[in-house]
């Protein structure tokens, strides 16, 4: 009496486009206008575990239109600089504390435009993605992977207060659409 | 002859004080055990015990026949008949099947003072040639009452009784007694500094303002005039027996061991619990130890394994080396044929997992399989895609892997587990990564097989996790790659030993 095995994939369906692996388990929210600028908007990945990833929404200016970016700022004030987080343990202690208004960086357009980045959430931030600092255009290139501005372990019981403030991905896209249809519709001056 | 008269001359004060008959024979200082079998004719033989004083026979010389005052009644005959009584019906009800069996009394703390005065009144009354102390010239009620219930309990449980102190199987008796909290209310006055302290560490303290430990830690610093003030010595005689406030029975853990393969995609190792609310219908403890928790008839367990796979991935192969710790075993003459019984009992249930190798283990076993955690290699076989739209399988880059081993990656922790691990970057290793075609029809896919490093999070090294872990193979290919089913193929750890078909009857 043995089991027999069936090989591996077999059960895996099969499609003409699989989906990315940001698609495979997070769920994305949007932040529109972040803080009253139009069309800054920012996208949060809601892992299924509930952690965050907070990074630009395709319809930021910066990734609308591939700006090129000449810095991003971590220090936030003359006390916080978001690149000196330390978490420890199962619990992130030590964590930098982040209200969904928190600054999370500032990123420098060679254009000579600056934008804020929001946190978005309510929790503690676990990680700035480093990469950026080498690298900020990944943020133009790979907004919803590598180019992702930070992770944040959200605080649970504020969870209803940051699902307010984001809209899904349906409704986002509703915005954009709208967005466009004014653009056409003023007149050239 | 002068030691006997002496003895003779004690022997008659610890009858009128009010010892029993064991109580006696405790303070003379015999030490042989089946002297206390017959404590009467030891006495009389013994320790010239004249007729007229004979404690059983003629009660009169005495108050009346009262409680000991030394014992609380413990080792007094009918007392000791209904503790017995009720320790073999536990027992006897519980319906343990070891062999061997030590037990344990717990008396209660008034019982130190009371000990305490009656070594203060005798040592002095009596001084001890020798000049031993109290503890090594008198004999401890706990001895004497092991001595006379042993064999007794013994015959009844139809087990032996054991000295040893690695014994498996315990019964603690929980000596209770009413007056105990009156009895000990002397010491908040006798110590009343150290103990004004200790009522106010409530944190410390709380619950156990008087351990027995503690009494008798102060009881060795108290001088001898200064407790007679609070404590009459030699104590009276009591108004109540003890009681047998409670029997427990322990058996220490057995552990039962094994390898396991887990054939489904939709099954987590354990119990997957979130509010209390269950996520998955089983689960592989529950699939493989169910029915050696019931074998066992064991009050709990403790599933534990060399590592363990995702809900989603299958482990193949030989399997997974594990181990169940049951505690509280009723049962523990478990023999290979009920191990090979269980095992195709799993087989014949259940499609998605299976068990081999099942046998008993012992501790040290145990801790082997625990240790040398870091160095065990697993072998994997990973079904990947490459996931651009329009990318495909560049089969040259792909086998000129193989070649680049080691590969050492730097690992931040997944996101997938940031919830609940630190964050950390972890070093691991692919020893080995050969690729294969699948066998489905995908023209985009292909499998990946590797050997690596305990610890390495396999999905991880293949998308990179957005960049979180490098090199992953989405940058050594330079282009995206995702991974859709993962199987594990081994895991390098001989343990426990294999049980070879000659012996499965």
């Amino acid at each position: 009496m043995t089991n027999t095995v069936e090989p591996i994939g077999f059960d895996v369906p099969a499609l003409d486009v699989y989906p990315s692996f940001t698609d495979r388990y997070f769920q994305a929210k949007y932040l529109v206008d972040a803080d009253t600028k139009v069309h800054e908007d920012h996208c949060v990945l809601i892992h299924s575990n509930r952690i965050c990833v907070v990074t630009l929404a395709p319809s930021h200016p910066v990734v609308a239109f591939q700006k090129t970016i000449s810095s991003i700022n971590f220090q936030i004030g003359d006390k916080t600089n978001r690149l000196n987080n330390i978490v420890q343990g199962k619990r992130k202690h030590g964590a930098q504390g982040l209200k969904p208004e928190a600054i999370l960086c500032e990123i420098q357009c060679e254009d000579g435009l600056k934008y804020s980045v929001q946190s978005c959430v309510h929790g503690k931030l676990i990680e700035i993605n480093e990469n950026l600092v080498k690298n900020p255009q990944l943020l133009v290139e790979k907004p919803k992977s590598d180019g992702y501005i930070a992770i944040i372990l959200p605080h649970l019981s504020k969870n209803d207060k940051f699902q307010s403030n984001l809209v899904l991905e349906e409704e986002y896209m509703k915005v954009v659409a709208e967005r466009k249809v004014k653009v056409e519709n003023v007149p050239h001056t | 002859m002068g030691e006997i008269s002496g003895n003779n001359s004690m022997l008659h004060h610890l009858i009128e004080l009010g010892c029993c008959k064991l109580c006696c024979l405790r303070y003379l200082g015999e030490r042989s055990p089946s002297a206390y079998k017959n404590p009467v004719d030891t006495l009389k033989k013994k320790y010239l015990l004249l007729e007229d004083c004979e404690v059983e026979e003629n009660p009169s010389k005495l108050k009346k026949s009262n409680v000991c005052l030394a014992c609380l009644g413990l080792l007094q005959e009918n007392l000791r008949e209904t503790v017995i009584s009720k320790i073999v019906s536990d027992v006897n009800d519980a319906d343990y099947d070891c062999q061997e069996f030590s037990c344990a009394l717990s008396m209660p703390v008034s019982f130190c003072l009371r000990t305490h005065s009656l070594n203060l009144y005798l040592m002095d009354k009596f001084p001890d040639p020798s000049e031993d102390t109290a503890e090594i010239r008198f004999v401890s009620v706990k001895d004497v009452w092991k001595w006379v219930a042993a064999s007794e309990i013994a015959d009844g449980i139809k087990k032996s009784f054991s000295q040893s102190n690695d014994c498996d199987f315990s019964i603690t008796i929980s000596i209770g007694y009413d007056d105990d909290e009156k009895e000990c209310n002397c010491l908040m006055e006798m110590h009343k500094e150290t103990y004004d302290v200790r009522k106010k560490q409530t944190r410390k303290f709380k619950d156990c303002l008087l351990s027995r430990k503690s009494v008798e830690a102060l009881l060795l610093t108290t001088k001898p005039d200064h407790f007679q003030k609070y404590y009459p010595t030699p104590p009276e005689i009591p108004n109540n027996a003890v009681k047998c406030a409670s029997v427990s029975l322990h058996h220490n853990s057995l552990y039962v061991a094994g390898r396991y393969n887990k054939f489904s995609r939709k099954l987590s190792q354990t119990p997957w619990l979130i509010g209390g609310e269950r996520l998955m219908e089983s689960s592989v403890q529950e699939l493989l130890c169910d029915r050696i928790v019931q074998l066992a008839k064991a009050q709990d367990l403790r599933f534990s394994s060399s590592g363990r796979e995702d809900v989603d991935v299958r482990m193949l192969g030989r399997g997974r080396p594990f181990f169940c710790e049951l505690i509280n075993p009723h049962r523990v003459h478990l023999e290979p044929k009920h191990f090979r019984a269980i095992e195709r009992e799993i087989l014949s249930t259940t499609k998605d997992v299976s068990a081999r190798h099942l046998q008993i283990v012992s501790k040290d076993q145990v801790a082997q399989v625990k240790t040398g955690e870091e160095e065990k290699i697993k072998i994997y076989s990973a079904y990947c895609i490459m996931s651009g739209a329009d990318a495909t399988v560049d089969w040259a880059k792909l086998e000129s892997l193989s070649s680049k081993c080691p590969i050492v990656l730097q690992q931040k922790t997944p996101i997938r587990v940031l919830h609940r691990r630190s964050l950390a970057t972890r070093e691991r290793s692919i020893f080995r990564l050969e690729v294969s075609k699948a066998e489905t029809q995908e023209p985009k896919a292909f499998v990946l097989n590797m050997a690596t490093q305990a610890g390495t999070y396999v999905k991880e090294f293949v998308h990179g996790d957005f960049g979180r872990t490098t090199p992953s193979l989405r940058d050594l290919l330079g282009s995206d790659v995702d991974i859709l089913a993962l199987d594990v193929k081994d895991i390098e750890l001989d343990w426990p030993p294999e049980i070879l078909p000659d012996n499965q009857d």
